[in-house]
């Protein structure tokens, strides 16, 4: 049996699009701004929030890894290598960078050397000699489904934040990405119309999951920036060996994420 | 399968934890992890930077709004106002008044109250750990700053926003050290950021009354990095740049002077007493201080009275005389100095820092030095929980080493060679878990040292000729293939030594570096001969059969000078 000979009840990530919803959560603490006078009221949390933050976090994460940031991260904490050879990185980026003139004082003045932007990326991937620097689709999909199912599991805190815990992306969040975006009808003449229709997105079961599979193994020879070393393994595993086991892993996430998404507001 | 990452507990940082941490998103447990790291390794604080637009300035928002509450009432007083004195009776008249009275009332009220919610809500910011964060030091400096003084602020609430901008400068500027070195800014050291933001914290106080020991606390810690600054500055243009550097040393001697008078007894004594004692002998006096007016004068007419002052009262129950040159005063004051007391680990790290100062202001004079230096070190072994201090890992090296150079010639080699290995050995574990230059330049020194020492023991018949080649490795890597010895104190005949090591070894004459700088001073034969005489003495008899010392012209010459052929 072929992955693509079963089919598999995965929700498409037509909720990803969703923008205007207020997630049915505690209320968060938020500053915002009126008629010029700050104020901090407590309110709740919007999807839109929380996609725009799964992406500052993607590109965030390609800004450090641009830098040399996660290879560093490894190094000290194994005692291996001195900081020196990322100083001396750094040293370079900003000897070539050329930050505007604010930036360039700021620099100067030892100030947000490193500061983040989307320019910037561009800016290092061009130093760095990388043609594609900006996350991809998958990543973005796997973090948003990551913040929401922490969302839908721990409280907000007593301060009014919300806390998640780190680490690395779980595995299930990156599978399930890869199968999720797939699912969304594109828009535009449809391909593959010919093709056995199934479900509301109208694709082949054959077709989608032979993107997502191909969507893990780009995925996996790029620097694969939210998987652990053994999430990596694993997922590597189970293209070589047992494809169904990525679809299965996907679907079990799916299964979470239904009830999930009713109870915060964002599905009915 | 759990959606949490089997990674996030009691496991390294991951990129995704800076990410996370960058956006406010990390929990309590994370950021704990973080802020260690971080602190461990300032340099990653870059990548921390950003703050996400939705929180840049949220604490400064939040007295903002506690301001915005507060002052709310206003309008609603100002339209009841109106009405009152439209009716112009007598009624009205005193409604007036009273709605007047109410409105100023409220008017202060609300202005010092949300002057004090401000300055308490920076007092918490600086007093939580986080405050070392660059995000909380920001927020609290601008919401600080945009606190002017008003009709309705008593000087007392001005004096504390005072205080507090001076400390969250002080805290910016240790920041700020992180990211930008001296050496960037050795050739117009007045516009280093860390030294103009401490100018600033010092007008802010200056002028403190006596009895405000809060703000005189802060002063003196503004003057004791000012102290500190000045210091690090000199000693970038003394080794990196070979610039004067006796300006900084005088400022730096000004500074902690100043420091001593704002507090007299604070916990800051011992650690301006070591800034000042190391900058007067390193030449402070020699250098010139500005006038109010921009002008510069000699350092030593304003300096050494003060400096008098400062013996004649740590040796006032002793009834010494005070000498009068710095040359009669500096091993008087020293160990007058070195006898106070120690109790935190500030003070042990200042005294260690004297002691290392005066150790090398003793050297000619034997075991007292020796004595001097072993007291420093029995100090550095008390401490306990200091791995990550840069400042304690360098003073103590530098007293292992300089009680390694002060051992030359008055023990035996291998005596002298084992004091110096734990030097080695201790700046070698501490530049693998740190990066600076300066704990690059010390371990430099200490190899430099060794090696010339082993060549001396392998000639001897004491040591192997491997060991010379292992130090002699490893003084490569660290000099850039023995061409950059920037800061390590070497004497330039020491490194043409090196080169005539390396090229014997290398079996090549060409790359040795000559010997002008030996000829140079094997000329300046001392009339007696001193200590120093006579352990160069033993250093060029060990090259007796250099090849690449035959072949330069000057070495017959140098033998010759020293009696040795």
């Amino acid at each position: 049996m072929t992955a693509a000979d079963t089919n598999y009840d995965i929700l498409p990530g037509d909720w990803w699009l969703i923008r205007q919803c207020n997630l049915n959560t505690q209320s968060v603490l938020r500053p915002r701004r009126r008629r010029g006078v700050a104020t901090v009221k407590s309110r709740q949390l919007t999807m839109a929030e929380l996609s725009e933050t799964a992406a500052k976090l993607c590109f965030r994460l390609h800004s450090m890894y641009l830098q040399g940031v996660p290879c560093l991260l490894k190094e000290l904490q194994q005692d291996s290598l001195p900081a020196a050879q990322y100083m001396a990185r750094i040293r370079e980026i900003n000897r070539r960078l050329d930050l505007g003139g604010k930036r360039i004082e700021k620099l100067k003045q030892g100030r947000d050397v490193q500061r983040f932007t989307v320019d910037q990326i561009y800016k290092l991937a061009v130093l760095q000699g990388v043609p594609e620097p900006a996350p991809c689709v998958l990543e973005w999909g796997a973090v948003l489904t990551w913040l929401l199912l922490h969302l839908g599991s721990h409280s907000v805190d007593a301060g009014g934040t919300v806390g998640i815990p780190g680490g690395t992306v779980p595995l299930e969040c990156v599978v399930y990405a890869a199968c999720a975006m797939f699912l969304i009808e594109p828009i535009g003449p449809k391909k593959d119309s010919g093709a056995a229709q199934d479900g509301a997105a109208g694709l082949s079961s054959a077709t989608w999951q032979r993107q997502a599979l191909e969507a893990c193994e780009q995925y996996l020879s790029r620097p694969r920036l939210l998987l652990g070393q053994a999430d990596f393994v694993s997922l590597s595993a189970f293209l070589e060996d047992d494809p169904a086991e990525v679809f299965r892993t996907a679907q079990r996430c799916s299964e979470r994420l239904r009830p999930l998404l009713i109870r915060l507001g964002v599905r009915r | 399968m759990s959606y949490e990452s089997a990674e996030s507990k009691g496991s390294p940082v991951t990129a995704m934890d800076l990410a996370l941490y960058a956006e406010g998103l990390l929990d309590a447990a994370g950021c704990e992890r973080v802020e260690g790291l971080l602190q461990r390794y300032p340099q990653l604080q870059g990548c921390c930077a950003d703050w996400s637009g939705v929180e840049q300035s949220e604490l400064s928002e939040l007295s903002e709004a506690v301001r915005a509450q507060l002052t709310e009432r206003l309008p609603g007083l100002e339209a009841a106002e109106r009405p009152a004195l439209q009716r112009r009776s007598w009624v009205s008249l005193a409604a007036a008044v009273l709605l007047a009275t109410a409105v100023v009332a409220a008017w202060r009220n609300a202005e010092a109250g949300a002057f004090d919610a401000t300055l308490s809500v920076t007092e918490r910011a600086l007093q939580s750990a986080g405050a070392q964060l660059p995000l909380e030091l920001q927020r609290s400096r601008q919401s600080l700053e945009r606190l002017q003084k008003s009709f309705w602020i008593s000087d007392q609430q001005m004096r504390r926003r005072n205080r507090l901008l001076a400390e969250s400068m002080l805290a910016q500027v240790g920041m700020e050290r992180k990211h930008v070195t001296p050496l960037e800014f050795v050739d117009r050291p007045d516009q280093y950021p860390p030294l103009e933001l401490c100018g600033q914290a010092v007008s802010l106080l200056n002028g403190v009354a006596a009895d405000d020991v809060l703000s005189r606390k802060v002063l003196a810690d503004a003057l004791c990095t000012i102290s500190e600054l000045r210091d690090g500055l000199a000693a970038v243009q003394r080794f990196q740049r070979d610039l004067p550097f006796a300006d900084q040393y005088a400022l730096s001697a000004a500074a902690a002077l100043d420091g001593l008078r704002a507090a007299p007894d604070g916990r800051q004594r011992l650690m301006l007493l070591n800034l000042l004692y190391r900058a007067a002998h390193k030449g402070a006096l020699r250098g010139r201080l500005q006038t109010a007016e921009g002008g510069l004068v000699p350092a030593e007419p304003i300096l050494l009275p003060q400096l008098r002052e400062l013996m004649q009262s740590l040796a006032q129950d002793s009834g010494e005389v005070v000498a009068e040159g710095w040359s009669q005063l500096a091993v008087p004051l020293g160990v007058a100095i070195s006898r106070l007391p120690v109790t935190s680990f500030q003070d042990h790290l200042a005294m260690m820092g004297i002691c290392n100062t005066l150790g090398m202001r003793l050297r000619a004079k034997g075991s007292l030095a020796r004595s001097v230096l072993e007291q420093g070190i029995r100090l550095a072994e008390q401490v306990s929980g200091a791995e990550q201090d840069l400042t304690f890992q360098l003073t103590y090296g530098r007293l292992l080493g300089n009680l390694a150079d002060d051992m030359a010639g008055a023990v035996p080699i291998s005596d002298e060679l084992l004091q110096r290995e734990k030097a080695v050995q201790h700046f070698r574990g501490v530049t693998r878990r740190m990066v600076s230059q300066e704990l690059q330049s010390e371990l430099c020194w200490v190899t430099a040292r060794q090696l010339l020492l082993l060549y001396v023991a392998e000639k001897q018949g004491l040591q192997p000729a491997s060991r010379v080649d292992e130090y002699l490795g490893a003084l490569k890597q660290i000099s850039n293939g023995l061409t950059s010895f920037e800061g390590a104190q070497l004497s330039l005949f020491e490194i043409e030594l090196i080169r005539a090591i390396y090229a014997d070894r290398e079996g090549r004459v060409s790359l040795g570096q000559g010997l002008v700088h030996s000829a140079q001073l094997a000329s300046r034969k001392p009339d007696d001969a001193t200590a120093d005489w006579e352990i160069r003495r033993r250093l060029f008899a060990a090259f007796r059969d250099s090849a690449c010392c035959r072949s330069q012209p000057e070495f017959a010459d140098i033998l010759k000078t020293h009696g040795i052929e």
